[in-house]
């Protein structure tokens, strides 16, 4: 995570967020963007609030677009967040998995079924903003 | 990646030599007990370390060697007359003249060994004989970022691993549930070059500092958000952990994501740990009195190193606090007045030090902690302006305690003016060929292969300073 592109005016007073990615300096130029990768970083993707609700915003958009089937919702939601669909099915079987897994523990948390569908969605939605793929430009 | 690396080698071919040359280090049951695996995980030393951590507190800016540890009683004598050794090209500042200022402060000689300190760190006086004070550092640049570089990397260039990159990059962490390598930055802000100065450069990204904040928590996000439990998170950091691994796979030639996964499983492991670690509220009000938090000049330096001591007795290879931010008065910076400008850095820093050096010392902590003091360079004799002093490369004091080194020991020293260092000139290189030394390791055999060669923090040149082993 790296550099955020448009710093600008908010160099002093930064979202929350943003505090922990370096940013281009008004003041200075510069050949190179400063550049760091550190555990306090993931920290944010993990556990920031606006992420949380971002990936729970992104799930109830997979449901409108992709319908109620799990296989549907995986690839329509890789597809949109990576640029391209499941590789290979086992991706498909994996994101399953964990859909059902993460269900299964929200309802022994307490969840209803039908919450817990839910909230296991936007999990795979965070997992999905989590990913070096999306972090990352190639 | 497909080329074997250091440490699968060591992991591979451990039993055949690791057991002869290295079976000291085999006592550390710590070590044994490490999975192999762990990309963060402990290594063993070149040879047995005296210091098994370091503390650096770094006084950014350019503290006035000859108005805190180098008197120069010949600046009285010649205040106000032009003194022969100044050159034009070395001062930074137009307006520096080649005029002596004598300094505003008195010496005294403390403790048994009669090591002078000004009388602005009062505190600091009383462990003068812990204190090793290398009076003959020189350094390549008089201007803050190519001399900040260089003290932290060894060299004036951007790019290149700090030290406390190479030192966990050689040793690995203590600690599974902390990194090796934490920077605290003063109130003011980060100094110039920001998070270059703790950067691992071309080494790989996991061995860059972690900063920790300097107001509030001390590290943000330390817990999951709101109704997440733990178990449904790691649920999450599993298949994140799946997917990155297959992407890294597929992407051989970046070592950096390999880097990210393990930043994400220690991000993870921090949140069990690190709350307890950093929360002051565990220390006695005598300890909080000690580091002189209940006093608001001392609070911010003293936070921090108490911080300090939490960490490196949880582990923790390399601290570095930085006292001074952003730029000119509000860092040791002190172009226009010098007096104003260190009596407020001296205040803040002096009650925190010394406390900081009692308690590693009563915890029996001292002795494999190394403690150093210093900035990026020095100070003019002369004046700039009226009451100023210029940055200054060609002499300059740092000074080192514990973890091995001989207290009570002044190394080194600058002219009559302590303009030039002239006995036993010190390079930024020899302090870091020493540094690592205490460590345990050769500075010559610590290297990392880029662009097709072998480098050092120390690049060619660095000799160990012997005579201030302990």
């Amino acid at each position: 995570m790296v550099t955020a592109v448009h710093g600008g005016a908010l160099y002093l007073n930064r979202p929350r967020i943003m505090r922990m990615t370096e940013i281009p300096k008004p003041q200075q130029f510069t050949n190179i963007g400063q550049h760091s990768l550190v555990p306090t970083q993931s920290l944010v993707l993990m556990n920031d609030e606006f992420v949380a609700e971002q990936a729970e915003h992104f799930a109830r958009r997979v449901v409108s677009q992709a319908g109620a089937d799990r296989e549907a919702q995986v690839a329509w939601a890789m597809r949109i967040a990576l640029g391209r669909g499941p590789p290979d099915e086992s991706r498909i079987t994996q994101a399953v998995v964990f859909l059902e897994s993460q269900r299964q523990r929200m309802i022994d948390e307490g969840s209803s079924p039908d919450a817990a569908t839910d909230k296991a969605l936007a999990d795979f939605c965070r997992v999905l903003i989590n990913l070096s793929e999306f972090v990352y430009v190639d | 990646m497909s080329l074997i690396n250091r440490r699968q080698l060591l992991a591979r071919s451990g039993g055949a030599f690791g057991s002869l040359a290295l079976s000291w280090m085999l006592a550390n049951d710590r070590l044994l007990a490490r999975d192999k695996d762990d990309p963060f995980g402990p290594r063993p030393a070149h040879f047995a370390p005296s210091a098994k951590q370091v503390i650096f507190l770094f006084m950014y800016g350019g503290p006035s060697h000859i108005d805190l540890f180098d008197p120069k009683p010949e600046l009285d004598k010649w205040h106000g007359k032009e003194i022969p050794v100044f050159r034009k090209e070395d001062a930074f500042m137009g307006k520096t003249k080649p005029y002596a200022m004598k300094s505003p402060f008195a010496f005294s000689k403390c403790g048994e060994a009669g090591i002078e300190i000004s009388d602005q760190y009062p505190q600091l006086a009383k462990h003068a004989d812990e204190m090793c004070v290398i009076r003959s550092l020189h350094c390549e640049s008089n201007n803050h970022g190519p001399a900040l570089f260089q003290m932290q990397s060894g060299s004036i260039m951007s790019g290149h691993p700090t030290i406390g990159s190479w030192a966990n990059y050689g040793l690995g962490s203590e600690c599974d549930e902390l990194p090796g390598f934490v920077v605290m930055m003063d109130y003011q802000g980060a100094p110039v070059n920001g998070a270059m100065n703790w950067s691992s450069g071309f080494l790989p990204a996991k061995y860059q500092a972690v900063p920790l904040r300097s107001t509030g928590e001390p590290i943000a996000y330390l817990r999951p958000p709101a109704g997440v439990s733990s178990s449904r998170q790691r649920g999450q950091l599993d298949l994140i952990a799946k997917w990155n691994q297959q992407y890294a796979a597929a992407n051989p030639d970046d070592d950096e994501l390999e880097d990210r996964i393990a930043a994400y499983e220690l991000a993870y492991r921090m949140q069990s740990r690190a709350p307890e670690a950093v929360d002051l509220s565990q220390e006695t009000k005598r300890v909080h009195t000690a580091y002189g938090l209940d006093n608001k000049v001392t609070a911010h330096f003293g936070r921090n190193c108490l911080l300090a001591r939490r960490l490196v007795e949880r582990g923790v290879r390399f601290v570095q606090l930085y006292s001074g931010g952003n730029e000119g008065p509000r860092a040791w910076d002190a172009h226009d007045d010098l007096e104003t400008n260190h009596r407020l850095h001296c205040a803040e820093t002096d009650r925190p030090i010394a406390a900081l050096l009692s308690d590693l010392k009563q915890r029996g902590m001292l002795d494999e902690t190394l403690v150093l003091w210093g900035g990026e360079f020095g100070r003019t004799p002369t004046a700039e302006g009226g009451k100023g002093r210029d940055h200054h490369a060609r002499g300059f004091t740092m000074w080192m305690a514990g973890g091995g080194v001989k207290g009570g020991k002044i190394y080194g020293a600058t002219d009559e003016f302590g303009y030039h260092a002239v006995e036993q000139p010190t390079s930024v290189p020899d302090l870091h060929a020493t540094i690592l030394h205490l460590l345990g390791l050769d500075h010559e055999k610590l290297t990392y292969r880029f662009q097709g060669r072998d480098y050092r923090l120390t690049d060619v040149s660095g000799n160990v300073i012997h005579d201030i082993l302990a």
